[in-house]
């Protein structure tokens, strides 16, 4: 039975590498065992050609990191939101972080969007401003990849799971407090 | 290990085999046979010329293009396309077998009623 709570970074990082392998193990059996490996006639690489084949695991994993980008930045954005939904009317001894996702929620409340709550931060931390950024353009490329890729991607062309990887940990490094389980795995 | 020369024989024997059954059909009219080819380069057979068919229709056009003569499962494979639908033509050594691109049907020995069947398929 499928879990129901909401997915990890860590455990779709460790999905991700899981197919990788698997799909790299797939390949380089089929490729080894080029022509004669056996497939079900139903197979989709059943009666492909060498180029066929190079292209259709080209294309997979392409795939792949498209579909995880969008899983991974979802599951830090569940992280953050989490974090501003726990935030509890500030005391006088409150930091002011705390301070801002509060009155953010004052003026928002659950309507509060990631980017409303990322901006929220960098207002608490001004020289966490050019990590913050470079998130956000991952945040673009998150919306591009959610909304069905129909335009072209300008200004995030190129990015995938290992951009979503990188602007997370250094956005990690940035943060204080930092948030249980963005990165570290 | 068959030879190239085996496989362009397999080609040359399946199209003498459709402009067979569609010489009806070329009498009448109804389609004009072209003849093409295509350059293939393959890891275990090196670069060679193999013939294309182009059946031309009144505002259609299939084409049977040989693919490979080695792909995933042994066989040779020739398509036959038109747009974005296509049939796979399997050699697999003693005869050829037709089944649908995307496998949604079961393979099934090639002959002029599993030829016209998937003709109709791909004329719409």
């Amino acid at each position: 039975m499928a879990s129901t709570s909401p997915p990890t970074p860590a455990e779709i990082w460790g999905y991700y590498q899981a197919a990788q392998e698997s799909f790299a193990a797939h390949y380089e059996k089929l490729k080894a065992g080029f022509p004669w490996a056996t497939v079900e006639r139903s197979s989709r690489f059943f009666a492909m050609s060498l180029p066929e084949l190079d292209d259709a695991f080209e294309r997979l994993g392409e795939e792949l990191d498209h579909e995880v980008a969008l899983a991974l930045v979802g599951s830090i954005e569940a992280i953050f939101m989490s974090h501003y939904n726990s935030i509890k009317a500030p005391g006088p001894q409150a930091v002011i972080l705390e301070a801002r996702l509060w009155a953010l929620r004052g003026r928002r409340g659950d309507d509060a969007s990631f980017g409303d709550v990322l901006e929220a931060w960098k207002e608490a931390r001004p020289g966490q401003g050019h990590e913050m950024g470079l998130f956000k353009q991952v945040l673009q490329f998150r919306h591009w990849l959610a909304h069905g890729r129909r335009w072209d991607p300008l200004g995030f062309s190129g990015f995938g799971v290992a951009t979503v990887v990188d602007r997370a940990r250094r956005l990690d490094r940035s943060l204080v407090p930092s948030l249980p389980g963005l990165v570290g795995w | 290990m068959v030879s190239r020369n085996a496989w362009l024989e397999a080609i040359g024997s399946l199209y003498a085999d459709i402009r067979g059954w569609l010489s009806e059909p070329e009498k009448e009219g109804l389609v004009n046979i072209v003849d093409a080819d295509k350059v293939i380069t393959e890891r275990l057979l090196g670069t060679y010329d193999a013939p294309v068919l182009q059946l031309l229709f009144a505002d259609h056009q299939v084409v049977i293009v040989p693919v490979a003569r080695y792909v995933i499962g042994g066989g040779g494979r020739v398509d036959m396309t038109l747009g974005p639908r296509s049939f796979m033509l399997i050699w697999g050594g003693d005869g050829w077998q037709i089944l649908p691109r995307d496998k949604k049907g079961p393979p099934s020995a090639l002959n002029k009623d599993a030829f016209s069947e998937a003709l109709q398929v791909l004329l719409g």
